[in-house]
């Protein structure tokens, strides 16, 4: 996961996108979404990554630097969509993603055609949840739950304690909870 | 099984969906699209504002200075005609010249 030679030259930038692109990608996408917009956010993070590596002093991990810039692109993004949506007229909880089947990865044939379904809306539901959650709540789920970073590597990416990471994942999981809860209350 | 056990049954199996993520496929064009922006971000933006910025404030600049220059010597001219006159009434005061006699001395 992480470089161990240091960085040289920006000739090393291509092996850069190569070695994070696709964690930067479905970082973004876990705050958005929307596979079009996580790969826009996803191109700026290395755009600023391309621009501020002569200045990257190596005080922390290339990827935790990179994984940080995606997380505020992540937000700056959403911060800038909802200061929109508050102008237009709020059509859907959901986000379109049952359309964008691009995003689904090649499926077995042997699974259950009504379990994938289900799955789908199911997570439909969860990434709604998410999208509820308070910032930095939302950057410490996704940082834990979906990208598998551990809680030392969240505190370098968020800059903060190993106290503050937990306490924001468990009060994380107990609002996601609590939302689900509600949702299931009136759908079921 | 009751409402409540059933509503947690499926929160515990939404949690569940953290496990059974889906990601996005593999973008073959992405470096190639980074490589682009980085590109435009570099090309020199002639805008119609940064054309008509230094062109306002040379104008501006040139105004002042001309403004200036011409404030300067309506004075130079009012203070040389007001001491002529300052003169010409010092001398009629000490040599008891007639307001002729002085005038003709200064303004000649």
């Amino acid at each position: 996961m992480f470089l161990s030679e240091p960085i040289t030259y920006k000739t090393d930038f291509e092996k850069i996108v190569e070695s994070y692109q696709e964690k930067v990608r479905n970082t973004c996408f876990r705050y958005v979404n929307n596979s079009e917009d996580a790969d826009d956010i996803a191109q700026e993070v290395f755009v600023k990554v391309y621009e501020s590596l002569d200045t990257f002093r190596e005080e922390a991990q290339l990827s935790t630097w990179i994984y940080r810039i995606a997380v505020n692109k992540s937000l700056d993004f959403l911060r800038s969509k909802n200061r929109k949506k508050r102008f237009t007229k709020l059509t859907s909880i959901f986000q379109k993603v049952n359309d964008d089947e691009e995003m689904v990865i090649a499926i077995p044939v042997l699974e259950n055609p009504q379990q994938v379904m289900e799955d789908n809306e199911r997570k439909e539901v969860l990434n709604w949840a998410i999208s509820k959650l308070p910032e930095n709540q939302k950057t410490a789920i996704i940082l834990s739950k979906y990208e598998g970073f551990s809680n030392k590597e969240i505190t370098e990416i968020m800059n903060i304690s190993l106290s503050a990471v937990e306490s924001l994942v468990h009060r994380a999981k107990k609002n996601l909870h609590k939302q689900l809860s509600s949702y299931f209350e009136k759908h079921l | 099984m009751n409402k409540k056990e059933k509503i947690e049954q499926e929160v515990e199996k939404t949690l569940a969906m953290f496990d059974n993520k889906t990601d996005l496929k593999p973008n073959p064009y992405f470096y190639t699209r980074v490589k682009q922006r980085i590109e435009e971000k570099r090309k020199p933006k002639y805008s119609v504002a940064a054309i008509l910025k230094p062109a306002f404030f040379t104008m501006l600049l040139v105004l002042n200075v001309t403004t200036v220059v011409w404030y300067t010597n309506t004075d130079s001219i009012v203070t040389i005609s007001e001491t002529k006159t300052e003169l010409a009434d010092i001398l009629k005061n000490d040599f008891n010249l007639d307001e002729n006699q002085s005038q003709s001395l200064i303004f000649e």
